[in-house]
């Protein structure tokens, strides 16, 4: 069971690893941000029955990535229903669509964040989680192993292997500014 | 989109778990740090994930039109709620769950028991011939009075 003042810290603590988590699934800072909300709602509602063998922010963490498959899902079906190429993809086009330096860097960053989603989409399914969780939305390599559910080993061998391929697969990037 | 790993320089494979935690930003494994101090390819290896890492890091930062405000909107949905909205949220909840109960047991309530009458069936059809009959019977008593008067 978690209160009101622990779930606002546990709002607080998390929101910026839950947006990167989010925008790594979605590719859309404004559906991330839905996404979050609307997980951090669904976890409110749920919040009697946490109970406390992980961490308040591993728990929630998974309510997000499940939350994030789900919407990706309905867009799958959305893009089949309407014929959208593209819709179910998942397009990190505005991945820095609103990040602070100038507009040579917010197009380099989008057309990164494009590559290295079609990247991590190559990959196996748990190098791709692990992938996420770790090195996009910063969550340590115990959170990360948490909220996997496997363990901490498990997790260095996924993340060495999905960041080998990464940068096999972004190479191009390598001198670019 | 090639894959090229065999171009990007590899760590020793012993130090592989290690090398991937100090990549991301997660040091604190002593062997690993002597190793580092003596090993020119684990180096060359840890500078070029770490232009990985920081790419990944610059491109997965949110925008401040995603984090402003958020953990406000969060809070007015959840633990800020006006606690009127949400007692009248599950008050509609319990009010269509108190139809829908009455409702099912409506339903399922088994049918009243027959209530015993006449079995229309076995009326006698000849009292129907007899109806004006009886619908006049206080007439012929009148009659019948009118003429025991008249014998008498």
């Amino acid at each position: 069971m978690i209160d009101d003042a622990q779930f606002e810290r546990l709002v607080r603590d998390t929101q910026d690893k839950a947006l990167r988590l989010a925008h790594a699934f979605l590719g859309d800072w404004d559906e991330a941000r839905d996404a979050v909300q609307d997980a951090f709602v669904k976890a409110y509602r749920h919040r009697r029955a946490f109970q406390a063998r992980s961490a308040p922010g591993t728990w929630f963490f998974r309510i997000l990535s499940n939350h994030c498959r789900d919407r990706l899902r309905r867009r799958k079906v959305r893009a089949w229903l309407f014929r959208h190429p593209g819709a179910g993809d998942g397009d990190p086009g505005d991945a820095a669509a609103d990040h602070g330096p100038g507009p040579d860097r917010r197009a380099a960053d989008r057309a990164f964040c494009r590559d290295l989603a079609v990247a991590l989409g190559r990959l196996p399914a748990r190098q791709r989680e692990v992938f996420r969780l770790k090195a996009v939305a910063g969550l340590t390599l115990a959170e990360t192993a948490e909220t996997l559910g496997i363990s901490v080993g498990a997790t260095k061998a996924h993340l060495f292997r999905a960041t080998r391929a990464l940068q096999g697969a972004l190479t191009a990037w390598k001198d670019e500014p | 989109m090639r894959s090229r790993t065999r171009d990007v320089p590899a760590p020793c494979p012993e130090f592989e778990a290690a090398f991937a935690a100090a990549a991301w930003g997660e040091e604190g494994d002593p062997a690993w740090a002597d190793h580092l101090a003596s090993c020119s390819a684990c180096r060359e290896a840890l500078a070029a994930t770490r232009d990985l890492a920081d790419r990944v890091g610059s491109a997965a930062r949110p925008p401040e039109t995603a984090t402003r405000g958020l953990a406000g909107a969060v809070m007015d949905r959840t633990t800020r709620a006006p606690r009127g909205a949400r007692v009248a949220r599950w008050g509609w909840v319990a009010g269509a769950a108190a139809t829908a109960g009455a409702a099912f047991l409506a339903l399922r309530r088994p049918a009243a028991p027959p209530q015993p009458g006449p079995a229309w069936a076995d009326v006698d059809l000849d009292l129907l011939d007899d109806l004006d009959l009886a619908e006049n019977l206080d007439l012929l008593e009148v009659l019948d009075a009118l003429e025991r008067l008249d014998d008498g």
